[in-house]
């Protein structure tokens, strides 16, 4: 198993101790998707925060390859878990130009960086010299995805959680998106976690499905 | 040529928005004009004796005081003290107040139960009180001076500041910055300050009015710096040698107005700032 977590709760300060997320165990293997499926505010981002290690857990545990790991993630435990969000448009800080923010991974892990070779990277994702030297708000919500995208499929992580990634774009987009990610998947055995309230998307691209009630993490049916 | 004429567009634009701005900018502007040529404008050395109590005249703009200095070559001077101390004092201001509330509100936990803790205490304490003591025990001097206001002023700044930090960590650009491995401090000073600019350079200007009011009153109290003429000083002596019991206008007004209308120099732009954050409308 590539990440599961074991009975992983959060309990927020002053939510009156009910839990966000309620002893959730769930797994992902490699090459695998799971959708989290639930209502907004059901704890399903939540529980995809805690296992990017971005919000620390009340109790329970998180392991990635068969280790349990703490709050403070290793280096590469942080370079194999990424995290892509919702908002296209706050996914990058917004006072840079684009090229700013996609060479910070370069930097972070020492990658081999040449400026032709990261043009014609970024070309697989639609994305071209004329966009890098603009601020986020002069960006299309899909140029923005699809950047945010190649800057964490940069590090190749090994399971990326998709918080709703394609719920604020256009059709067109969505696909472009779902396609670029599938293709990644085949390529490197990555794992998704794709947290969705859309039940007909998460059926078409998830192998399993969790349902999502009030924290509570249920094994659904994909026929359901 | 290109960037200068876009940049030239904008001033003219901000301009237009608002005219409090402009003039704030035009108030600052002449003042620190005045702290730079002070020497080359002043008519007189502000230190040489002459006549005391000449009422204004042609060779004395605005007549002379207790031991016959030039009233106006003080005020160009003064000028030197307030704005040196007010831009010192909102740096160190705006170096502390960043510091404690990047601490506060990147890390959370307790680094920000303590540091909110301390900041609750030091707003709890009467700030002028507090600013006098300090100077008083450092002894009377620019330096002393600086530190005094500083040590009382980061907190309000601090405050707000906290609340941004904690509003900008929930912002999913900063999460994917934690998420790709980048470090604290990159995050803090490629990622928070940058997005903190507007609100960091409201504050600092508004800190330079609080910091060169609090300069005036100390000096008025005769714990400002004996060796430098200062607005507060020029109003300690007219107070304390009978000039406003005498109505000596000349003598104690332009101070009182210079104070006044600096303060709101740097209040009108300290506002602006921000005002255009909360209305969204910076870059």
């Amino acid at each position: 198993m590539l990440c599961e977590t074991r009975d992983l709760t959060k309990i927020y300060r002053g939510n009156h101790g009910v839990p966000a997320v309620d002893r959730a165990c769930v797994s992902v293997d490699r090459a695998e998707t799971i959708g989290f499926f639930g209502e907004s505010g059901s704890g399903k981002s939540t529980l995809g925060m805690m296992i990017a290690g971005l919000t620390s857990p009340t109790s329970g545990q998180i392991l990635f390859k068969g280790e349990r790991i703490s709050m403070r993630y290793p280096k590469e435990v942080r370079r194999s878990i990424q995290i892509l969000f919702q908002h296209p448009e706050t996914s990058f800080n917004p006072q840079l130009e684009l090229i700013k923010s996609l060479t910070e991974p370069y930097r972070v892990y020492g990658l081999p960086y040449e400026y032709s070779e990261m043009l014609e990277y970024l070309s697989g994702f639609g994305i071209y010299e004329e966009h890098l030297y603009r601020r986020p708000s002069q960006l299309s919500g899909g140029e923005l995805q699809r950047a945010a995208l190649a800057r964490i499929l940069l590090v190749r992580p090994e399971l990326i959680i998709l918080d709703e990634p394609t719920s604020m774009l256009d059709v067109i987009t969505q696909v472009q998106i779902l396609n670029i990610l599938k293709r990644y998947q085949r390529e490197s055995d990555a794992a998704f976690i794709f947290v969705s309230h859309n039940s007909t998307l998460c059926r078409s691209f998830c192998d399993r499905i969790y349902s999502v009630q009030k924290g509570v993490f249920t094994p659904m049916d994909k026929e359901e | 040529m290109n960037t200068e004429k876009k940049a030239g567009r904008a001033a003219r634009r901000t301009f237009r928005m608002n005219p409090a701005m402009t003039a704030g900018i035009i108030i600052v502007g002449i003042l620190a004009l005045t702290a730079i040529l002070a020497p080359v404008i002043a008519p007189c050395d502000p230190y040489q004796y002459g006549v005391p109590y000449e009422k204004p005249s042609a060779d004395h703009l605005l007549g002379t005081n207790d031991v016959g200095q030039d009233i106006f070559s003080e005020l160009l001077y003064g000028t030197r003290v307030s704005l040196l101390i007010g831009v010192f004092t909102s740096l160190v201001v705006t170096v502390i107040a960043a510091s404690t509330a990047l601490v506060a509100g990147y890390y959370r936990g307790w680094p920000d139960k303590l540091i909110t803790a301390f900041t609750n205490v030091m707003m709890g304490l009467p700030n002028l009180a507090l600013t006098t003591l300090l100077v008083a025990y450092l002894n009377p001097g620019k330096i002393s001076i600086i530190i005094s206001i500083a040590l009382t002023a980061w907190t309000g700044t601090s405050r707000i500041l906290r609340s941004r930090i904690i509003q900008l960590c929930e912002m999913p650009f900063i999460k994917i910055e934690k998420s790709l491995g980048v470090s604290d401090g990159v995050i803090m000073v490629k990622h928070l300050i940058p997005n903190l600019r507007d609100v960091i350079l409201s504050r600092a200007a508004l800190s330079v009015s609080n910091a060169m009011l609090t300069e005036a009153s100390l000096s008025f109290l005769g714990f400002g710096d004996y060796g430098e003429k200062s607005w507060g000083n020029i109003l300690h002596y007219a107070f304390y040698q009978k000039g406003v019991i005498r109505g000596f206008t000349w003598w104690y007004l332009p101070p009182i107005l210079c104070i006044a209308l600096s303060v709101m120099g740097f209040m009108l732009i300290g506002y602006y700032g921000a005002q255009r954050k909360e209305d969204g409308t910076d870059a």
